[in-house]
């Protein structure tokens, strides 16, 4: 109980994949193989962000669904660590990507593709987030750092179109994003409810 | 209601298992006749292509790699002709073989 509550657990917890997708950044070098390695990592990478923007996106709503459950109580206390490690993953995602493009003209010749666009987007926003993500921020702010952090909203829609854009097939990002989709129309529901009576 | 829900994802889940993307479908062909890995990454080596790897999909071979003009790309192409069919730079399709003609 203690250690579920320590926050360097969940830390500990939300870094270990990146630790074993840095471990297999190191190993997989430069070479022909390397290539394929990357493509895995920067899919790997991607998707571990989007899927925390998931459930950064998902606490609010099911703290509506499910008021009295202590889980997600401890979950909404926790949220920023989950935003903190989407923005993370999309670091080292946007790494393994520049390391694999290797020069800026590179980048910068495919910059204009909608692919490509929406993931710049997307990670550009969440600097601000990650930022502002911390006590000292958040204290200091006041009122205005509620209204900065609903930039996640663009974030994740332009996250979203990045997924559905680059990756053959959309399920998967529709799976991630369709949960949280219906989890925001029933939290709507629920809080228009109490006008109707 | 969560529950449903969580039955929801589970069935699109393994609706979406091992298929096809969907991306570009080749005509049927005999997977004796298949050009082999090597074949199919030296040919394209020859045409001034860098290949990082393939798979098979929609019964194509399907590289991914550097085309002639240095664009990071995934091409799918005719299993037993070696021909391109289709390529794709980061999801924006750049050359279909169905335009081409």
């Amino acid at each position: 109980m203690e250690l579920r509550d320590h926050p360097h657990t969940l830390w500990g917890l939300l870094t270990l994949p990146g630790i074993g997708f840095l471990l297999l950044w190191l190993v997989s070098g430069n070479d022909s193989m390397g290539r394929s390695g990357t493509s895995f990592l920067l899919h790997q990478t991607g998707e571990m962000s989007a899927r925390m923007i998931v459930v950064a996106m998902a606490i609010s709503p099911m703290r509506h669904i499910l008021p009295s459950s202590d889980f997600w109580l401890w979950m909404r206390r926790r949220r920023r660590y989950f935003g903190v490690a989407a923005f993370g993953y999309a670091l080292l995602h946007t790494a393994l990507y520049l390391a694999d493009m290797g020069s800026s003209d590179a980048v910068l010749a495919e910059v204009a593709l909608p692919g490509i666009w929406t993931g710049w987007i997307a990670f550009t926003l969440l600097v601000p987030l990650a930022l502002t993500s911390n006590d000292a921020m958040l204290f200091r702010m006041g009122r205005h750092w509620r209204r900065l952090q609903r930039l996640t909203y663009p974030a994740a829609i332009a996250t979203l179109a990045h997924w559905l854009l680059i990756h053959d097939g959309a399920a998967a990002a529709l799976v991630h994003f369709g949960l949280l989709a219906a989890l925001q129309v029933l939290r709507l529901l629920k809080t228009q409810k109490p006008k109707e009576i | 209601m969560t529950r449903s829900m969580i039955a929801m994802m589970l069935l699109s889940l393994s609706a979406t298992g091992a298929q096809a993307t969907g991306r570009f479908q080749c005509e049927a062909t005999d997977r004796a006749t298949w050009l082999s890995e090597t074949q199919v990454a030296e040919k394209l080596t020859a045409a001034g292509w860098q290949v990082s790897h393939m798979k098979e999909d929609g019964g194509c071979w399907e590289v991914y790699g550097t085309d002639p003009e240095n664009r990071r790309v995934e091409a799918y192409l005719h299993p037993v002709s070696g021909d391109v069919q289709l390529v794709s730079q980061r999801g924006t399709i750049i050359f279909d073989i169905r335009n081409a003609n």
